[in-house]
């Protein structure tokens, strides 16, 4: 073993700073964001963290993954050392290179992958789809958008990162898959907000610059 | 002799097995009403005690929360009093006995008569999650029933019961249909407590720890009993007010209270009960002065 691994630049900033109990709250705002679509949910994350993941981000993933979990990473992420080094010290997820592999694809509003390139599940094991993390930290505008569905008291309106060009008509593709489908959670600096597959979305005309 | 306290995780579990079950709350809060597989773990209570019950709080429970467990509505019977006080020894969580103070509701078998609020999480203790299981013992079938949509076989023991009794002969795990796809068993609850799942504004979570399935009917979410357009959907209903507060529209328990059939009819939930009691008291005592 060489002593280039115990460099100071290579030793992570540490994770959670009470694993236990930051993970649980953590896990509570995902959960709430989960059941309450298109709400937001803030969320507490490590301050010292590697710049490309930001606090959010980190939170999400020290709090989801682990050994059990194939994750797929954006490329600039998957190339930043600092940050692959600190999630794999602190999670030991598995890293894949194919989307159709992936439990876990987290990309940003640039780099995200079409909804129908990612796994949805078969109607026998619809739990076995993929959730889009998307960090929207550094979005280029929204869209407001209104949405249907269960968790959703009637309805509710919200601002929808844009991604990219058919998102809209791909969502609905993947809402009418149900049970199967694509489950997305937005992480932005301080908050987190879920768009399940049962969430049904209507955009409205205009748009707003972010 | 002495022995040091033992320090246990939040929760008792291990964070990697809590990892796992907070994974599959989440995609089974994303498909209302599916049975998703997890891997059961050994908690320290046997199989049929309310295993997935537990795994589900401890994978949820933490410093914010506040613990109610009930068991038939009570507050204060065996199972409800030994898993209030595990967590609140392994997690040193504020428990209650309070509906609205709760923010964690585990139960076995009843849903409180005080309305659920949004934030509001139920943990349900459930023996057997498949409705259909009576009706086809192989799980490899009953999965691709569910996977198909196809549902016959339930209308058909329903209306099975409707030709010999008149009615339909099922009172408690009334099935239900969520958000209009799939066929679900609300746990042995009362058919009296369907209604209140329906549009509910809490999360509803079923964990069955023997059987190894967790699912879930997220807050506003269409909850439908199943029935007929001659012989609808009928929760059951009493006709006596309860015996302690005189509440009427409240589920009752019978209490025996001699050898010649004299019956009692109360409140099955405690803490209701006690409230409209204590609020009964209040009332006289201002009409008395």
């Amino acid at each position: 073993m060489s002593d280039a691994v115990f460099q100071a630049a290579t030793i992570p900033q540490p994770g959670f700073s009470d694993p236990s109990s930051d993970s649980q709250a953590v896990f509570r705002a995902i959960l709430n964001a989960f059941s309450y679509p298109g709400r937001k949910f803030s969320i507490t994350g490590p301050q010292d963290v590697p710049a490309a993941l930001g606090s959010a981000l980190a939170a999400v993933e020290l709090t989801l993954f682990d050994i059990d979990t194939a994750v797929w990473h954006h490329p600039v992420l998957a190339q930043d050392e600092s940050a692959m080094g600190y999630l794999l010290f602190h999670t030991g997820l598995k890293r894949c290179t194919e989307l159709a592999d992936a439990d876990f694809v987290v990309a940003t509003v640039d780099s995200m992958p079409a909804l129908n390139e990612l796994r949805t599940g078969s109607d026998l094991s619809p739990q076995e789809s993929t959730t889009l993390v998307l960090d929207a930290r550094e979005m280029t505008g929204a869209h407001n958008c209104r949405a249907t569905g269960p968790g959703i008291n009637g309805e509710i309106e919200f601002l929808m990162p844009e991604t990219y060009a058919e998102f809209f008509e791909d969502w609905a593709a993947n809402h009418q898959l149900f049970p199967r489908g694509v489950d997305l959670l937005i992480v932005d600096e301080h908050s987190v907000m879920a768009l399940p597959r049962t969430t049904s979305l209507a955009i409205q005309e205009h748009k707003r610059e972010a | 002799m002495n022995s040091a306290k033992i320090e246990y995780n939040i929760g008792y579990i291990d964070e990697q097995t809590k990892r796992m079950i907070r994974r599959v709350m989440l995609k089974a809060v994303a498909i209302p009403g599916f049975q998703v597989p997890f891997a059961s773990r050994e908690v320290p209570l046997p199989r049929g005690w309310g295993t997935g019950g537990v795994q589900l709080t401890a994978s949820l429970i933490g410093k914010s929360d506040v613990l109610k467990v009930i068991d038939q509505g009570s507050d204060d019977t065996t199972n409800a009093v030994s898993i209030r006080k595990f967590f609140h020894r392994v997690s040193s969580v504020e428990t209650t006995t309070d509906t609205t103070q709760a923010t964690l509701i585990q139960t076995r078998h009843r849903i409180p008569e005080t309305p659920l609020q949004e934030g509001q999480i139920m943990v349900y203790q459930v023996p057997l999650p498949e409705p259909l299981r009576f009706l086809e013992p192989r799980e490899t079938e009953t999965r691709q029933l569910h996977a198909l949509n196809e549902y016959g076989l339930m209308y058909v023991k329903l209306y099975e019961d409707i030709a010999k009794y008149g009615h339909i002969a099922k009172t408690y795990d009334y099935p239900v249909i969520v958000n209009g796809r799939y066929l679900m068993a609300p746990s042995p609850t009362p058919s009296f407590d369907n209604p209140k799942l329906h549009q509910s504004p809490a999360l509803h979570l079923y964990g069955a720890g023997r059987e190894k399935r967790i699912y879930a009917i997220p807050p506003y979410t269409d909850v439908e009993s199943l029935g007929f357009e001659d012989y609808p959907f009928e929760p059951q209903a009493f006709e006596e007010p309860c015996a302690i507060c005189g509440s009427t529209g409240v589920y009752l328990d019978q209490i025996i209270t001699d050898d010649k059939g004299g019956a009692l009819y109360v409140c099955s939930d405690s803490d209701y009960c006690a409230n409209k009691f204590a609020q009964l008291s209040k009332e006289g005592e201002g009409v008395s002065e």
